[in-house]
């Protein structure tokens, strides 16, 4: 689909507005390189490109639904500002995890440890809701889309029957994931 | 247990940062002192955290699915290369057998049609016939195909080959060359010589058999290969006769003797002193034979007309027998009168093509 020419930055992030995910792909195709150079040159490794690349474009894609939002450079510009950024806080992430006391590392990671396994069994009940909430949730909470746009992609009547529509689903995940866990659980 | 949809709609506001003023405080507060709304807010945040995650996991594999999928239909560069390559090879391979028996069957019906059209006449084995089969089969192509009619009227010609002895089929290229010598000049002579040459028996290996024919003319055969020789017709002798450039002052200077004696004798006696002594000298001069020069009449077997002088001899091709001939030996060069004309004779090796003297004084010296 993009493989001759390039799309103009602006026609990239009105597409992502949109929500059009190839864009997504085209900019991790696009940035590749670049992105792999920068990564290989300090101290990365190929798995760590695609992870920082895929979190950057993804960054990209929230933030360009941000209402605020406004791109004041190159968006090769903005996107190497980000995945830099990423790199560098995963890079200080792994130095402060090696200097860390191994027993507070233990003790430390084992809540962590903790806490991510509850947020994984949430995040599978998210994944097991209908396409439908689920869908709207995420563009809702994730994606920033308008309820107007959400009504649109999903073919409801308007904004507020989408509003009413995104209490439903909220309510429906929340019952289920009460049922799993307690509300101190979550605190 | 659910949060009722305004309190929903105010911690979402909450969250996302839309709640402000008034509303943020009172929010606050209420958020101090009730513990169920910290809990709905605790639940709701980790909720959307969850709903994030999720859509972020699910952005992520969609990424990798489609990156995989463009690299899975897009080779590698070594490998475009590669199959370019191959598709290459194919390609020629395909074009050279394609295209080789094409050629070859061009070639064959080339000979095809040619090797066809003798048998049609080789079963009638009379010209007049070939004539007629040739006209019929030129009837019979359409005047589009040239190239087919131009082969139906040379087919007589090729056909002759086979029926008629390698001997007279070497007549008919001589007289092809003979023809094309008549028609561009004496040129090509020296070429034909040495063509002719070739065919000399002396010349051939010595693996070649050799047949004496019993008309003079030999005959080396090897195998298929059938050539005539040029043939000895008869040997002369000839007296050389001297000359020399000075016969010419020694009329000028006996002109000048009278021219100074004039004053002396009358006119007409003058006139008829000088004519006696012209005819004296002239006589001197054709009476005084310095040698003999051995010549053989050659028929060459390509019409060749020239001569070969060695010094000694002289072999003339193409000369009739019964033509009288006169030597002149002038400052050592020889000159040869055929025909009531004047040539030189040049001494060398070589088959050389009768050159004829155009100089009028020196015709003038040669013809008296």
């Amino acid at each position: 689909m993009f493989g001759i020419g390039k799309i103009a930055d602006h026609t990239v992030l009105d597409n992502m507005k949109q929500g059009d995910e190839q864009m997504l792909v085209y900019l991790y195709k696009q940035h590749y390189t670049m992105v792999k150079n920068f990564v290989l040159k300090n101290s990365g490794d190929e798995n760590a490109v695609d992870d920082i690349l895929q979190d950057t474009v993804i960054a990209v894609w929230k933030n360009n639904n941000k209402p605020n939002f406004l791109l004041q450079s190159k968006l090769s510009t903005y996107i190497m500002a980000i995945a830099k950024n990423l790199w560098f806080k995963e890079l200080k992430k792994r130095t402060k995890f090696k200097l860390v006391d191994e027993a507070n590392h233990l003790e430390h990671g084992k809540d962590e440890m903790h806490l991510d396994m509850d947020q994984n069994i949430i995040v599978s009940l998210v994944e097991q809701m209908d396409d439908t909430c689920r869908r709207l949730l995420s563009y809702f909470y994730f994606d920033g889309l308008s309820t107007k746009l959400i009504a649109e992609k999903l073919n409801y009547a308007n904004a507020n029957t989408v509003k009413s529509k995104k209490y439903q689903c909220f309510k429906k995940l929340q019952a289920t994931v009460m049922s799993q866990y307690k509300k101190e659980d979550l605190l | 247990m659910s949060v009722n949809e305004e309190t929903y709609h105010t911690i979402n506001s909450y969250l996302s940062g839309d709640l402000q003023g008034r509303a943020l405080d009172k929010f606050k507060i209420d958020l101090k002192n009730d513990a169920s709304l910290r809990e709905d807010l605790a639940t709701q945040r980790s909720i959307i955290k969850a709903v994030e995650t999720a859509r972020q996991k699910e952005l992520k594999s969609f990424i990798t699915s489609e990156v995989n999928k463009k690299k899975a239909n897009t080779l590698h560069p070594k490998m475009r290369v590669a199959l370019a390559s191959a598709a290459v090879i194919t390609l020629l391979a395909i074009a050279i057998f394609t295209l080789a028996p094409i050629s070859q069957k061009g070639n064959k019906n080339t000979a095809q049609k040619e090797q066809k059209a003798p048998l049609i006449v080789a079963r009638d084995n009379a010209p007049d016939t070939i004539l007629e089969n040739a006209e019929t089969i030129q009837q019979e192509t359409t005047q589009v195909d040239t190239q087919t009619l131009a082969r139906v009227e040379s087919a007589p010609i090729l056909e002759l080959e086979p029926e008629v002895e390698a001997i007279e089929d070497y007549d008919i290229n001589i007289s092809e060359v003979d023809t094309v010598e008549e028609s561009i000049g004496l040129d090509f002579e020296d070429d034909i010589a040495d063509k002719a040459n070739r065919y000399d028996i002396n010349e051939k290996p010595a693996k070649l058999a050799k047949i004496s024919s019993p008309v003079g003319k030999t005959i080396t055969k090897d195998a298929d290969l059938i050539v005539r020789s040029d043939e000895l017709l008869g040997k002369k002798s000839y007296p050389v006769y001297a000359a020399a450039l000075n016969a010419l002052d020694i009329t000028t200077n006996l002109e000048e003797v009278t021219v100074q004696s004039s004053n002396k004798l009358s006119r007409k006696e003058r006139k008829a002193k000088n004519k006696k002594e012209a005819e004296d000298n002239s006589a001197r001069l054709r009476s005084t034979v310095t040698r003999n020069i051995m010549v053989e009449y050659w028929q060459s077997v390509v019409n060749y007309k020239g001569y070969q002088y060695d010094g000694i001899q002289v072999k003339l091709y193409g000369v009739d027998q019964l033509k009288s001939l006169r030597f002149v030996e002038l400052d050592n060069r020889l000159y040869l009168k055929l025909s009531d004309e004047q040539y030189f004779l040049e001494k060398n090796a070589k088959h050389n093509r009768l050159i004829q003297v155009t100089n009028p004084t020196l015709l003038k010296v040669l013809n008296e």
